[in-house]
């Protein structure tokens, strides 16, 4: 098992019936993969294609890499009806988010003024010639959503047995190292020391979005990153938690973010039913529910 | 324009010839500014000082060493001695076949020159497996 970090997080690479050689060498070109993708879509990065993107005042030629993401991202905009929304970014800068994340680092004192609301069907894509027009207001961040889908382009080049975990969304191929699945633990969001549940998960991708790590402070208040389109502020939701299990880290990210927008009141419906596979919610008040077709390995 | 004399050597001879003695007189006058104009300067002493230690490091350089060795002619340098191997080169330089074996220590392997995740290399960490392996899925 590798480690390396990656997109402010820990990456974790494991292909337990690999030499180790082998390992390593698959967790090199993951880490390859991850410092491609950073490099070239980060919106803290001055010199990605998303930074020129977000800076461009005329329509711009992109790479086909940066139209195959504005594609997929429009396709999960739309079925989320547009509670999935990378063009948030300016929300996230207007809410302290202007920086690459570290503890304290985004500290403010005193709390921001959400910005007009973007709608990413305001963004021209013109995907023959590769050319992207953005208004001025539009600012465009593809964070959680890019590393899932990271995650899923590093594990289908990995072997049939292997796990790649970025922060928390992670892709579990096959049935585990033991053939009994991977055992993936469910942080307390009200105590990160503890686990509420943990699930055996096939052949299947989770992930998890919560507001009480990536965080900040915001005059007398507390800012996070989970931006609610609609408003363009941090989300205010009755949950502390949801993880998914989906069949790829890049649904399950989104999904993620949508049942947390959603609250306890549609969360349940969206995760029960296909493309998800499942979730856990967990309120603010610490109740644990789970949803869908969920094997539990322990309560 | 006057002079001031400030020194004077005067030589004196007398030879006789028939009974005549005839005396000669030289004298010879310098005046002040002709002194200036001879008088070694500090600076000069350190010049004439230096060029003599060179002068004299020169000569022993040449009686102990030895004449340096003159480079040889044109031609025979043209066909000079064959060049001496690189001490160092990539193994990918080398042939499959001449490459030597390489036993790595555990966990280690050989990258690719150039190769884009050359640099990520260096910061992968080998971390403890634990059985059976865990994931712990959080916010992040």
């Amino acid at each position: 098992m590798w480690k390396f970090r990656a997109m402010t997080t820990d990456i974790t690479v494991a292909a337990p019936r690999l030499a180790p050689s082998a390992e390593r060498a698959l967790a090199a070109s993951v880490a390859a993969m991850f410092a491609d993708v950073d490099r070239r879509f980060s919106r803290f990065r001055d010199d990605s294609e998303l930074a020129r993107l977000n800076r461009a005042a005329q329509p711009i030629t992109t790479s086909r890499e940066m139209i195959d993401l504005l594609c997929a991202a429009r396709e999960h905009v739309a079925a989320s009806n547009g509670l999935f929304d990378p063009t948030i970014g300016a929300a996230l800068c207007a809410a302290g988010y202007d920086r690459s994340f570290a503890p304290g680092a985004l500290d403010r004192p005193s709390p921001s003024t959400p910005p007009g609301r973007a709608r990413f069907a305001e963004l021209e894509i013109d995907e023959r010639n590769a050319r992207v027009t953005r208004p001025a207001h539009i600012q465009i961040d593809l964070g959680g959503f890019l590393k899932g889908r990271t995650v899923d382009r590093a594990a289908a080049a990995a072997p049939a047995i292997a796990m790649i975990d970025a922060g928390g969304d992670a892709m579990l191929r096959g049935d585990g190292p033991d053939g009994d699945g991977w055992l993936v633990d469910v942080e307390d969001p009200h105590d990160p020391r503890c686990v509420l549940v943990t699930l055996r998960i096939r052949d299947r991708a989770v992930a998890t979005s919560a507001d009480n790590r990536r965080c900040w402070r915001s005059g007398h208040g507390v800012a996070h990153h989970l931006i609610d389109p609609r408003s363009g502020a941090p989300a205010i939701s009755d949950l502390a938690q949801v993880t998914v299990v989906a069949a790829s880290a890049e649904q399950a990210d989104v999904l993620a973010k949508v049942a947390f927008l959603r609250g306890a009141a549609g969360a349940g419906e969206l995760l029960c039913r296909p493309p998800a596979n499942g979730g856990v919610l967990v309120s603010r008040g610490g109740d644990v529910e789970l949803v869908g077709e969920l094997e539990v390995a322990n309560a | 324009m006057a002079m001031n004399v400030v020194a004077s050597t005067t030589e004196s001879g007398t030879t006789e010839s028939g009974g005549v003695t005839i005396t000669t007189m030289t004298r010879t006058t310098m005046t002040d500014r002709a002194i200036q104009q001879h008088r070694v300067t500090p600076t000069e002493w350190r010049l004439y000082i230096t060029t003599g230690l060179a002068v004299l490091y020169l000569a022993c350089w040449r009686a102990i060493c030895g004449v340096a060795p003159a480079l040889p002619p044109e031609s025979s340098r043209t066909t000079a001695a064959p060049v001496p191997p690189r001490a160092t080169l990539w193994l990918d330089e080398l042939p499959a076949a001449r490459r030597p074996p390489i036993l790595l220590p555990a966990g280690w392997t050989i990258a690719d020159r150039g190769a884009p995740g050359a640099s990520s290399l260096r910061r992968l960490v080998h971390a403890p497996v634990s059985r059976p392996i865990r994931v712990r899925t959080r916010s992040s």
